[in-house]
């Protein structure tokens, strides 16, 4: 038997031929092939039993049409909704990166709003600066959120630890620290406090120098929650 | 084309028609086989192949000698040989008689038993590899043509004409073999 068919298209229709699956003029152009091609001929006569055995045995067919069933019932729903999301043919091209990138969205939504929840959200801000006079600074309760509270200590150098306190004259505390570190260079330092954390009333923030017995490197300032 | 030969049964006619009683033998030792395999695979039922292949082979020695040749000698005699079948099957529906394979599955499929079980357990094998040769089979038996088919596949006849010959190529290997490699 030869090596080859003479003409391939022909002969990558020889099982359509023997399954009955051909038109009248492709039946007619391979039979003649198969009269001019002895490779497709020895192949169709090898396969002759088991080729009726495909296309007329009812036991071939029903066990055709298990395997068919298999095929397509378990994974119809999925196929239906993978294709919906990632269409074999896209009719529209920027199905599949459109479907990526809403994908990357929806499983990066979580992380986001961990990052976010971490982040302070400063609703309100007071000022302090010494010898300047002005409006109360006043924190309202019902803006909720947190609030950052911005004051200057002339004597601070930067990275040095000072005690800083902000209570109630009753007595009540929302921060104290005793080793506030955080000043810069024109001794700005600044809290960031959640309202909530606020009674309603008179306050006073106090900057003390722990190294000094100077009273005069005290630094006072007075605001009210309401 | 290296490894590829040409039948070339054209030739063999040619020189037969010269007086080579050698390359005339030899053209009806080869349109036999070809027209008893077709005409089986047409009318399933080798008594009727051989009769219509017969039929077929008296009225090409008749006239092969004299024959004005338009295409090629295999195309005539295809077409001699097609004529007999259609005869035949028309004449087969005038007397009302059903194809064999539909009365009672004897025939060339209701034989071989072994080959069946081995048939059968090729074509499980093959759907882990080639899902789509049973629900192609499946839509044809179920009488859908080969443009429905395809369109419900989406994909090209031409497609399905390799998906069909990779898997009757897979198949018997596996029949031969035993097993798929």
């Amino acid at each position: 038997m030869t090596s080859n068919c003479i003409n391939k298209r022909y002969g990558e229709m020889l099982h359509a031929l023997e399954l009955g699956m051909l038109s009248n003029e492709d039946l007619e152009k391979l039979q003649i092939h198969l009269m001019e091609c002895e490779y497709c001929f020895s192949r169709a006569k090898e396969f002759l039993n088991a080729a009726a055995l495909l296309r007329d045995d009812a036991d071939v067919k029903s066990v055709i049409g298990e395997l068919a069933e298999k095929e397509t019932r378990p994974h119809r729903f999925l196929y239906r909704f993978k294709n919906l999301l990632w269409p074999d043919r896209p009719r529209f091209i920027l199905a599949k990166p459109i479907t990526v990138i809403v994908v990357l969205l929806f499983l990066s939504f979580p992380v986001y709003r961990v990052i976010t929840s971490k982040m302070p959200r400063i609703e309100q801000t007071i000022n302090f600066y010494p010898m300047r006079s002005g409006g109360e600074n006043i924190i309202y309760k019902s803006k909720g959120g947190e609030v950052s509270i911005n004051f200057v200590y002339e004597w601070a150098k930067p990275g040095r630890e000072y005690m800083v306190l902000i209570a109630q004259p009753g007595g009540y505390s929302p921060y104290a620290n005793g080793k506030y570190s955080n000043f810069n260079d024109q001794g700005l330092g600044s809290i960031v406090l959640h309202v909530n954390k606020f009674k309603r009333g008179s306050y006073i923030l106090t900057i003390v120098d722990p190294l000094s017995g100077d009273s005069e490197s005290k630094a006072v300032y007075y605001f009210r929650v309401e | 084309m290296i490894g590829a030969c040409s039948l070339d049964i054209n030739q063999l006619h040619e020189n037969a028609r010269n007086g080579d009683s050698n390359a005339e033998k030899k053209l009806f030792e080869l349109l036999t086989v070809r027209f008893r395999y077709l005409a089986t695979l047409r009318l399933k039922d080798e008594t009727e192949a051989e009769e219509v292949t017969q039929e077929a082979l008296l009225a090409i020695s008749g006239e092969f000698r004299e024959i004005v040749i338009e295409r090629s000698f295999a195309a005539w005699a295809h077409k001699v040989f097609e004529n007999r079948i259609r005869n035949y099957t028309r004449s087969r529906q005038k007397r009302g008689r059903l194809i064999s394979s539909e009365l009672n599955n004897e025939g060339l499929s209701g034989r071989d038993d072994h080959l069946k079980r081995r048939l059968l357990g090729c074509l499980r094998r093959l759907n882990d590899l080639n899902t789509r040769y049973a629900r192609i089979l499946n839509l044809h038996y179920h009488g859908y043509t080969t443009d429905e088919i395809c369109e419900k596949l989406d994909i090209k006849p031409g497609n399905l004409y390799v998906i069909l010959s990779r898997a009757r190529s897979l198949l018997q290997e596996c029949m031969n073999k035993g097993d798929l490699i």
